[in-house]
């Protein structure tokens, strides 16, 4: 039923629901709240003020019979007072009562307050005869009557308690009355809430999964379609507004699913689909239509320069203007690819001609790119290497040429050195014969002092020999004289002695006195002789001290005399070996010198051959050099790149002038023994005349 | 003789002048002494000395003379001289004089002996007066000259001091008993 009903209607009948709900819970909870408060108010009348006035009744009452004891205990003077009192109290009493007869519960209320109030009228009836008395002054009679009408008291008592005790126990059943219609209406209003509740989350959820679903949907499906994605169906109706727009759904996607269609047929090459247009403002069909008829004529414009391409006929171009923006540019584009192609061939072709008509400086000199740029390098390539070879050629021709005039006049000038040589070979000999006696001469000479030299070593060493001798004699006497100074001390020693005796003879003779006088004298004598003793082997010590000095002096010296010796003997030693090198050299320098002859013989031999190859080597350069001449006049046949050279054809290079001593090369060579002189060259006198041969030019 | 030494030795006011006579005569360092020669025994050369224990420096020993032991003073010492090798010239002079009614017999140990000389009474000049009463000059006799020499004369009683000298006596007489007596003779 829902899905018939209009989104609109169906949300305006959801929220008036629930409005309706909300308002009965609130009227529920409103008639519950007056009535309560209707009973709380009766609840006050009724019961609370009466209660006040029960209240006031008893206390007046027992301010009543407090007065009536005061009363009768005052004075006399003081009982008018007490008296005023009492009435005041019995005032209040009655305004109490006149207040309660107001509100009366029910009828057991009214009889409890009667039977009150008639009590409290009997006690007053029976106080005023008390007070009565009392005023008379018969206190003592008041008293008694007092006393007599407690019964009454109690019962008014007893009255008022009733009325009180009523009134609490009928308050009471009132509050429990309101008690339980609160708990009732609370009760209710909690179960009108939950069922409202309940009703308007089902009602919601109905709602938002009617409208929710169905958008969640399509949602989908706008997202999938956004992706490119038309291969995909809505399977949704109802009669809302959400049924309508799935229906406009399925219409697009159908569009969508035919514009894709197309445009991949024209993907694929078939430019010849048929595409119809939906409306006026289907651009896209429209397009699709613009698109396919541009192709088709893309189409016969490239097929028909393709052929024209095959056939060979390069020069065939399209109407690029027929065809709108980057169509025509690709027309145009087909058409330069023909230009660019067709350029660089007849460029080659020119090139390639000229270089077949010997113009070796032909070169392709447009600007190309690519292939093309290979084309042309391989061409240029081409030229510079052919151009380069025959340079080359003609540069060594040239050089061939040079080479050979160089040859042709060096062998004439070897020819003529070789005669000079062999002048000089012949006064080599002669001096060379003298050397070789003053050689000999030498090496006698030097056998004589080697013979000298041996005699000289002989007589060096004798005197060494001698010298050693006189060293060891000197060493002898060093040891006598110290034998000498040992004997010397001993007499020094025996002198010493000898002066003590003396002395002590002395002595003796002293003591002897006179006796010993003569005694003295001898020991004087004695004393004297000792001390010439003593001065004697002093002067022997000084001589042999001074003797074993002179030897040792004669000791270093002969040392060196000896070592002097040692050393000629050494010298004379080396001399002789130097004179036996002399002697040795000398010998093998005569053998030398005869060997540098038998060298010098030889080489007059081969200096007279050497003349004879030179001149042949003349004659055969000049026939290289008129070959080298037609050669060049080969070369001169192609056009080259004129660097600044002198011509190869201009003739030889200009050879020097002829030797005045090739006359005397020719005579010593025809001399010689060489056999292979003249075969089949031309003799050295034809050779002659050639550096003055002015026609060579002609070449 | 003897009164003659006792004389000299005991008689402090002798007049130096009655010393004239024959001296033997000595080097000492570069000095020239002379001793009374009826004072000399006799002129040994060096002998082995042995040492006697806990005596003074100037005290050598004492040396076996033909049987008879007797003390050898080394001069040098004695007159606080350094204390020289001993050279071949090297002799002791044996000494003889009286002290205290006693003979006493002593070496002493001098560089070298020169000769007996006999000088007059006139040649001998008194100890000059240094002036000082703190050096003693008592053991000088006086000091006698021949040619351009100057040669100290000696009482060799003297130069031997007392207390020495009777240190000396003990060890003459018993020089293992040396060692206790020394203790007096402490001073040289």
């Amino acid at each position: 039923m829902l899905k018939n009903m209009k989104v609109a209607q169906r949300l305006t009948g959801g929220f008036a629901l629930v409005a309706i709900i909300a308002a009965i819970i609130g009227a529920v909870g409103w008639s519950n709240i007056r009535q309560l408060d209707g009973s709380y108010i009766y609840m006050y009348e009724k019961t609370g003020a009466p209660m006040k006035d029960a209240m006031e009744m008893s206390s007046a009452f027992q301010g009543v019979r407090s007065g009536m004891r005061d009363i009768i205990l005052a004075e006399p003077k003081d009982k008018a007072h007490a008296v005023e009192q009492v009435d005041a109290f019995v005032e209040q009493m009655r305004k109490a009562q006149a207040s309660y007869s107001t509100t009366f519960v029910d009828e057991q209320d009214r009889k409890n307050f009667e039977a009150a109030r008639d009590a409290i009228e009997a006690y007053l009836a029976k106080a005023g005869e008390v007070q009565a008395l009392s005023l008379q002054g018969k206190d003592a009679e008041a008293l008694t009557a007092l006393h007599a009408q407690h019964k009454h008291t109690v019962a008014a008592i007893e009255a008022l308690d009733a009325v009180a005790q009523y009134m609490v126990d009928e308050g009471k059943k009132i509050c429990e009355r309101n008690t339980a219609a609160a708990s009732r209406a609370a009760n209710i209003m909690l179960a009108l809430m939950i069922g409202g509740f309940v009703v308007a989350v089902a009602l919601g959820v109905s709602l938002s999964r009617g409208i929710a679903v169905p958008l969640g949907l399509m949602t989908q499906s706008a997202r999938r379609i956004a992706l490119g994605d038309t291969d995909q169906e809505i399977t949704y109706e109802s009669r809302d507004e959400l049924g309508e727009l799935a229906e406009s759904f399925r219409h697009s996607i159908a569009y969508l699913k035919n514009a894709s269609r197309t445009a991949d047929a024209i993907a694929r090459g078939d430019v010849d689909v048929r595409v119809d247009a939906k409306s006026d403002k289907d651009l896209l069909a429209k397009s699709f239509q613009a698109v396919c008829g541009n192709l088709q004529a893309l189409r016969a414009d490239a097929g028909m320069l393709a052929q024209a391409a095959v056939a060979g006929q390069l020069g065939t171009r399209a109407n690029a203007s027929k065809h709108p923006g980057g169509y025509g540019n690709i027309i145009q584009g087909f058409n330069e690819t023909l230009d660019a192609l067709l350029a660089p061939v007849t460029d080659a072709v020119g090139v390639l001609e000229r270089l077949s008509g010997r113009d070796l400086r032909a070169r392709v000199t447009s600007d190309f790119k690519g292939d093309h740029a290979k084309l042309k390098s391989a061409i240029n390539t081409t030229g510079e290497a052919l151009h380069d070879a025959l340079t080359q050629v003609a540069e060594a021709v040239e050089q061939v040429v040079a080479a050979s005039g160089q040859i042709a006049s060096g062998s004439q000038a070897i020819a003529a050195g070789a005669t000079e040589q062999a002048s000089n070979l012949e006064e080599t000999s002669a001096s060379l014969e003298e050397v070789a006696g003053m050689t000999r001469q030498n090496a006698d000479n030097t056998q004589q002092a080697k013979v000298l030299s041996a005699a000289t070593k002989t007589a060096a060493d004798k005197g060494s020999q001698a010298m050693e001798m006189m060293m060891t004699a000197m060493g002898e006497i060093r040891g006598a004289a110290e034998g000498t100074a040992a004997i010397i001390k001993d007499i020094n020693e025996i002198a010493f002695q000898t002066n003590l005796l003396a002395l002590n003879a002395a002595v003796e003779a002293a003591r002897a006195g006179d006796a010993g006088r003569g005694f003295a004298v001898v020991a004087e004598e004695v004393r004297s002789l000792a001390q010439r003793s003593k001065e004697a082997a002093k002067k022997t010590e000084e001589l042999i001290n001074r003797s074993v000095r002179l030897a040792e002096q004669g000791q270093v010296i002969s040392r060196d005399v000896s070592g002097n010796l040692t050393e000629i003997v050494d010298q004379v030693g080396k001399v002789t070996n130097i004179v036996g090198e002399i002697t040795v050299a000398s010998q093998e320098q005569a053998r030398g010198i005869e060997q540098v002859n038998k060298a010098v013989t030889e080489l007059d031999k081969v200096t007279q051959k050497n003349a004879a190859t030179s001149e042949e080597s003349s004659a055969s350069a000049e026939e290289l050099n008129a070959q080298a001449q037609e050669l060049a006049g080969m070369v001169g046949n192609f056009k080259l790149a004129t660097k600044e050279r002198p011509r190869v054809v201009a003739g030889r290079v200009a050879s020097p002038p002829p030797l005045p001593l090739v006359k005397k090369v020719a005579r010593s060579g025809a001399n010689g023994s060489n056999g292979t002189n003249g075969k089949h060259h031309p003799r050295p006198e034809d050779i002659i005349p050639l550096g003055a041969e002015p026609s060579f030019g002609d070449f | 003789m003897s009164s003659d030494d006792r004389g000299s030795e005991h008689g402090q006011a002798a007049p130096r002048a009655s010393v004239g006579g024959k001296y033997l005569t000595f080097n000492l360092a570069a000095e020239e002494y002379g001793i009374e020669i009826l004072k000399v025994r006799e002129i040994i050369g060096v002998q082995d000395v042995t040492r006697i224990p806990k005596t003074d420096a100037c005290i050598r020993g004492v040396i076996n003379l033909r049987g008879r032991v007797i003390p050898v003073v080394d001069l040098r010492r004695k007159f606080g001289m350094d204390a020289a090798e001993a050279t071949e010239q090297t002799v002791v002079i044996v000494v003889q004089f009286w002290r205290e009614a006693r003979e006493l017999t002593m070496g002493v140990l001098v560089d070298s002996v020169l000769e007996v000389l006999n000088i007059a009474a006139d040649q001998i000049e008194p100890t000059p007066d240094i002036g000082s009463g703190a050096v003693h000059t008592d053991f000088i006799l006086g000091v006698g000259k021949a040619d351009r020499r100057v040669i100290f004369l000696l009482d060799i009683g003297k130069v031997l001091s007392a207390a020495e000298t009777k240190q000396v006596a003990e060890n003459g007489s018993r020089a293992e008993c040396a060692a206790e007596t020394g203790k007096d003779a402490g001073s040289c």
